[in-house]
């Protein structure tokens, strides 16, 4: 369904070329959903944006690779064929509903909107229908509300239902619950989940909480420095990394931790797009780096449980 | 939205009320009136005689109510320079002006608009830099060396329209101009970066990755970065109304501003506060018709002053 290969995208700060993602190959099926796992800054986001089309020039640009959603390479889309693909093929679940959500306009003018399919007489009740199976209760009433007068989670449900209502075959959900309270987080996961499932949606899922990606996601791709790192079946990545940095983060976000135990954190920060090093971008920070690391980048290596890696000195467990 | 509008047109007539009793006030701190009605060579019977014809022998209470009945019913007593009523004075004067600054608003907002709109789409580009460079121009000229400038070009060298007076819609064309220059410039401004802001916004990104028409996002930027242009804008325009004194002396335009020059010129003091009176009201009135556009455009502003949305079920 969603297949990205050797995507580089670049952004222009300040005259200057800086790359955001190098090089990155993905492949979603169709039904299958992918968690992409990086801190801020590891090009996560920007591999979702590439493939809406969002990074234009003056901001930035794709510079080579090709993204193909079912047929057609999004990279050579001309604006208008764009915007048909976004109107008609791809949902797009915000990070911060508060935000992304008009707030002149009623839930209901903003869902008609991604809606264009639907004939006129029968959107109001398609719009009900849709926001009820979110878990909004009397979305009849709540049609000609604005979204101040909805709570954090029942507007995430509003977005998902714009995101949901072109009836779409691909789902980008942009750090979905990282602006909702803990509560209503794990009630919009498992509503993706359930989602997905029921309308065979490919859902590519960003997040920086590997742990939530496992209740979304069979497959994940870790991304450090603008390159996919470790990708493969999630818990087999996760039970099993091969990269230290796919190791770092797990121990990073370790449950197991009790009080007055040191956190496992990651020593040093992430590099900066506009300095990024010559070979691995993690080898700065990488406890078990080598000469060969800091020079060249390493090639992709296929692991016979189906994940594969990109990495001199793969941990061993 | 009715409860919001009696809350803002009672605010309004608070206001109306401040202003009203502060200009009775202070005309009685100058000093004894009637000697200031009175024309300079009076004699102190004369004095007296128009103390008794304007009731200032009165108690202050009653002299006040008097005052407030006066306004209440349009009557702001008699003018000593042109021996008229003062409502018969303003009242003419003001349409005019009120002709004048509306022209040049309208002008101003349009134009305004639609330079600030498309150079904050495209900011950075070569029409960009030329907008802000005619915004920053269009603050800096003063008006009536503005005015001078568009006699000199399009009455004297070009013969198009006229220099001054009152004669119909080509004679309007000049004054409003250079009245328009500096709130179309505050408002081409105040557009461009207000539409820069939410184009950066994640709504203006959701709203793409629907898919919608440009002209469906355009919408959208533009009604959200009218918030703060409808509030300078309503600001300015009152500001036009009384910033016109210049621009219609220098046209020869028969408005309030020129009638105040006239008033104070004269020592005319009952048409003086008659003006006061009525650029308050009219100033009062555009406030409120600013709130009103303000919670037709902002669903938030509506509800806010009405009671709390109700809370949102939730079920998973």
């Amino acid at each position: 369904m969603l297949q990205i290969t050797n995507l580089t995208t670049h952004y222009f700060f300040g005259g200057q070329v800086t790359p955001a993602a190098r090089g990155v190959t993905l492949n979603l099926p169709k039904g299958s959903a992918m968690a992409i796992v990086g801190e801020s800054g590891s090009g996560k986001s920007t591999v979702a944006m590439s493939v809406m089309r969002m990074i234009r020039p003056p901001i930035g640009d794709i510079a080579e690779g090709e993204i193909r959603i079912g047929g057609t390479d999004v990279t050579r889309a001309t604006p208008r064929q764009m915007r048909e693909l976004l109107r008609t093929q791809i949902g797009f679940v915000p990070q911060d509903p508060t935000t992304a959500l008009d707030p002149l306009y009623t839930i209901r003018s903003q869902i008609v909107e991604a809606m264009p399919h639907v004939e006129r007489a029968r959107r109001d009740e398609v719009i009900v229908e849709l926001l009820t199976s979110l878990g909004i209760v009397d979305a009849a009433a709540r049609l000609k509300q604005h979204p101040h007068q909805f709570s954090g989670g029942m507007r995430q449900r509003v977005a998902i239902a714009i995101a949901l209502a072109k009836e779409p075959q691909l789902l980008i959900a942009d750090e979905p619950t990282t602006a909702l309270d803990v509560t209503t987080q794990i009630g919009i996961l498992r509503l993706l989940d359930r989602l997905r499932r029921e309308r065979h949606l490919t859902t590519m899922f960003i997040t920086h909480n590997i742990r939530v990606a496992r209740l979304v996601c069979q497959d994940v791709a870790v991304m450090y420095g603008g390159v996919v790192v470790e990708s493969g079946p999630l818990t087999v990545v996760a039970d099993n990394p091969s990269h230290p940095y796919t190791r770092a983060l797990l121990d990073a976000s370790s449950l197991d931790v009790g009080p007055r135990q040191r956190l496992r954190a990651i020593s040093g920060s992430p590099p900066s797009l506009t300095a990024m090093p010559p070979g691995c971008p993690f080898a700065p920070r990488c406890p078990s780096a080598t000469d060969l690391c800091h020079q060249r980048m390493p090639a992709t290596t296929r692991r016979p449980d189906g994940a594969s890696y990109a990495c001199w000195n793969p941990v061993t467990s | 939205m009715t409860s919001y509008i009696l809350n803002r047109l009672l605010q309004g007539l608070i206001a109306m009320w401040v202003i009203v009793t502060i200009v009775f006030f202070l005309a009685r701190l100058g000093g004894d009136a009637a000697a200031l009605l009175a024309p300079a060579d009076a004699t102190p019977e004369q004095v007296e005689a128009i103390r008794v014809s304007y009731g200032l022998d009165q108690p202050v209470y009653l002299q006040y109510l008097d005052y407030l009945r006066g306004i209440v019913t349009l009557d702001l007593g008699q003018s000593v320079s042109y021996r008229q009523p003062v409502t018969d004075l303003v009242v003419p004067a003001m349409l005019n002006t009120a002709q004048l600054a509306l022209t040049g608003f309208v002008i101003a907002l349009v134009v305004g608009i639609a330079l600030g709109a498309v150079a904050g789409m495209r900011a950075g580009s070569r029409y960009d830099q030329a907008v802000r460079a005619l915004s920053v121009l269009g603050q800096s000229v003063p008006p009536f060396w503005l005015g001078m400038l568009l006699v000199l070009l399009f009455s004297i060298t070009l013969g198009w329209l006229p220099a001054f007076g009152s004669e119909g819609f080509t004679s309007l064309i000049l004054p409003a101009c250079a009245l328009a220059a500096f709130p179309l410039a505050s408002i081409a401004r105040l557009t461009r970066s207000s539409v820069l802001e939410i184009v950066g916004r994640d709504q203006t990104l959701f709203e793409r990755a629907k898919g919608v028409s440009p002209a469906v996002l355009v919408a959208h930027i533009l009604r959200n970065a009218s918030l703060p242009v409808v509030t300078l804008a309503g600001i300015q325009l009152g500001a036009m109304f009384s910033g016109t004194i210049v621009v219609e002396n220098l046209f020869a335009w028969p408005g309030v501003g020129q009638l105040a020059i006239q008033a104070i010129q004269a020592r005319d003091y009952a048409l003086i506060q008659g003006i006061v009176v009525i650029n308050t009201l009219v100033f009062v009135a555009l406030l409120f018709l600013v709130d009103l556009s303000y919670g037709w455009l902002d669903p938030r502003v509506r509800t806010n002053s009405s009671a709390e949305p109700q809370k949102a079920g939730v079920s998973a």
